[in-house]
């Protein structure tokens, strides 16, 4: 069933993209209406089901990080940051949250990008169908997105394995 | 470093993420919020006649309909009988005398 081998990826990527599992799985479920509201329209061999379920995920990720309202100024200095610093010795889950507070800083496409060639193992090809995007396009803001991740990680570098 | 060591960092970075699961509950939610889009005259049909498409429960009422009306019209209609045939006083004598007399011979 759709639900059963689809939902599960959906949430993953809704979680990576928003940082919380509310609206990812508010986003799975936007993701699933539309799918049923629409299934009588669909037309066979037009995309494939999981490509048009990530794209419609994706959007629904979009539209919730472009409502959420920007932090003032004043309290976002005062917020800690997420992030472990280098020198505080580094456990997997501080090691974890190092890495999500990089992916969170990342532009959101970048991020999509990133998530879906890295996380998901999709193809470049994959993934500009479901960014909706060339696959140039795609190749460019991956090379940013990896560029941005990398800078933001430079502390991290040693403990991820990076020798460059 | 080469191309491929740097397309090797985010996904190393990215294996370092805690594992994302989606909550206990989800897929019946996902499940409650089907049904509940459904529109009421599929919900009903499946109601009726589970797992079988939806104009199949109303071809069945349909036909149903028919079949009740055509039998119930049958009954409330007395129909000709042979009695009322033979002795119509509307319809004309359909044999004359001489005819049953040559029959009776």
């Amino acid at each position: 069933m759709l639900v059963t081998r689809h939902s599960g990826r959906i949430f993953v990527l809704a979680r990576r993209m928003l940082g919380s599992d509310a609206e990812a799985e508010d986003v799975v479920q936007d993701t699933f209406l539309k799918l049923w509201t629409h299934a009588a329209r669909w037309k066979p061999g037009t995309a494939k089901i999981e490509t048009w379920l990530y794209r419609v995920g994706l959007n629904a990720c979009y539209d919730r990080l472009r409502k959420k309202r920007p932090v003032p100024l004043d309290e976002a200095l005062e917020l800690p940051d997420a992030a472990p610093r280098p020198d505080q010795g580094l456990d997997a889950p501080a090691l974890a949250a190092a890495v999500a507070a990089a992916l969170a800083q990342l532009p959101e496409r970048q991020r999509a990008a990133i998530l879906l060639c890295h996380h998901e193992e999709r193809g470049n090809i994959e993934a500009a169908e479901i960014l909706g995007l060339s696959v140039e396009a795609v190749e460019s803001l991956l090379a940013r997105g990896r560029r941005n991740l990398k800078a933001r990680l430079a502390p991290f570098r040693d403990l991820l394995g990076d020798e460059g | 470093m080469s191309e491929m060591e740097q397309d090797d960092f985010p996904t190393r970075a990215m294996a370092r993420l805690e594992a994302a699961r989606p909550p206990a509950g989800m897929r019946g939610r996902l499940l409650v919020a089907y049904d509940a889009q459904r529109p009421l005259r599929i919900r009903l049909a499946e109601l009726l006649w589970p797992g079988m498409p939806a104009w199949a429960p109303g071809a069945a009422l349909a036909a149903s309909l028919l079949l009740g009306v055509g039998v119930g019209v049958g009954v409330a209609l007395p129909g000709p009988t042979a009695e009322r045939m033979a002795f119509s006083p509307e319809e004309p004598p359909s044999a004359s005398v001489e005819s049953l007399l040559a029959e009776e011979r």
